[in-house]
């Protein structure tokens, strides 16, 4: 489930601008943000130590893996402060990502107050041409098709993949609606997405169904997420690997019983 | 010849397809699509001197490492922004598939094949990436400190 980050801390109550608590409970919102947006663990880490380094604070301690956050450190009256966040799902929006990297870096260098510092996450960003419906079209049919031609399928498969990767995009919308879990939600898009590949296949639009299927599948399958997991656990950050690397496991087995589905009705692989 | 720039030219619609899903900044499409065609083209090429499906894939991780990190200190973005969608056409995700497929159809010999496969690639992938990005951090950290000294 997705957890909504519109109740940021709000810094009426703080006692000065530079209240410690406010500036803790601010980075975290930026880690949490940036853990969702699809940051990668290292990174998170190393810009939330960065800001907290910059107000001056001894004995900081970050520790963040994908689904926790957890800040502790000690201010300049020798005061200890230590607060932590439960991060929900992730997603991948690069363009939050990019002005949540920008605000840590200003944060980093100029140091400012708790009101200073929450208008610049509250600062509403403009729709991004991205969200708007023609080009989330164009988005899902271009990735199905653009992974046909890679995997050597005709242009006829590449059509049917493209086709197929829209009946994806629809899922998509379903599924942020429903708020159903990531396993859940894999398998039913992959269980549309495998009977709009046989479908098509069967009028006849394109001549290889393992093409046609496999190029979807790589819309859903988390093979970025097990890369990432591994280049993870050979950085170092080895509980955090291991998370993504068994959900991607996981998923990717919702995936496989989503597609034998429609492959078994129909009689075995084509 | 034809086959790889036809591949090449796949990665590339593939990138930028994904990168409007993943809600990319319009100017840096076209990075993001040179980067996969650019990866497979390092590992197509590297296809010429070795048979090992592990250095191959680490050779085309590195390329497109590289490729992202020098284009993320041009345009001033994070780096995983190119990675991303630069990787993407490589990540074992097809016999990732394949795997759980054959796990669930109970066939253990497919299993076998496709999971070893997964497994070589991913870590593969995964060691050509931590050789660039963690060289790029040091060399990142230096310039830093000397930077902070020159200021303070």
């Amino acid at each position: 489930m997705l957890k909504k980050i519109a109740t940021r801390v709000d810094p009426k109550f703080a006692k000065n601008d530079y209240d410690p608590s406010y500036i803790l409970a601010l980075v975290l919102d930026v880690g949490e943000e940036m853990i969702l947006v699809g940051a990668e663990v290292s990174r998170v880490e190393d810009s939330m130590s960065r800001m907290l380094e910059a107000y001056g604070y001894h004995k900081i301690n970050v520790f963040c893996i994908s689904e926790y956050v957890s800040i502790s450190f000690m201010d300049t009256q020798g005061k200890t402060f230590t607060q932590s966040r439960r991060v929900f799902g992730s997603t991948n929006d690069f363009l939050r990502f990019e002005e949540l990297n920008s605000i840590s870096r200003t944060v980093s260098a100029t140091k400012p107050t708790v009101k200073e510092f929450w208008e610049m996450l509250e600062k509403n960003t403009p729709n991004s041409y991205a969200q708007t419906i023609p080009m989330q079209i164009f988005a899902y049919f271009t990735g199905g098709f653009g992974f046909c031609l890679f995997f050597n399928g005709t242009l006829g498969d590449s059509v049917a993949a493209g086709l197929a990767a829209l009946v994806l995009m629809v899922a998509s919308k379903f599924s942020k609606i429903q708020n159903s879990n990531k396993m859940v939600y894999a398998a039913f898009a992959a269980f549309l997405g495998g009977w709009s590949a046989l479908i098509l296949y069967h009028f006849g639009l394109g001549v290889h169904l393992d093409k046609i299927m496999i190029s979807d599948i790589m819309l859903l399958v988390p093979g970025m997420a097990l890369t990432i997991s591994i280049r993870d656990m050979l950085t170092g950050d080895i509980i955090a690997g291991l998370l993504r690397f068994l959900e991607a496991i996981m998923v990717a087995g919702a995936l496989a019983i989503g597609y034998a589905i429609p492959i078994y009705i129909w009689g075995g692989m084509v | 010849m034809t086959k790889v720039l036809i591949e090449m030219f796949g990665a590339f619609i593939a990138g930028i397809g994904f990168s409007i899903i993943y809600n990319t900044r319009g100017k840096r499409l076209i990075w993001c699509g040179l980067n996969g065609a650019l990866a497979w083209g390092a590992c197509c090429a590297a296809a010429v001197f070795t048979d090992s499906i592990f250095v191959q894939y680490m050779i085309a991780a590195a390329a497109g490492t590289l490729f992202s990190e020098i284009v993320a200190r041009l345009t001033k973005a994070p780096a995983t922004i190119y990675l991303i969608p630069g990787l993407l056409p490589m990540v074992p995700g097809g016999s990732l598939y394949y795997t759980t497929y054959a796990l669930v159809t109970s066939n253990e010999a497919d299993a076998a094949f496709f999971g070893k496969q997964t497994a070589v690639c991913a870590f593969g992938l995964a060691v050509g990436l931590v050789i660039i990005s963690v060289g790029m951090y040091y060399i990142n950290e230096v310039l830093l400190r000397k930077h902070q000294r020159e200021h303070s």
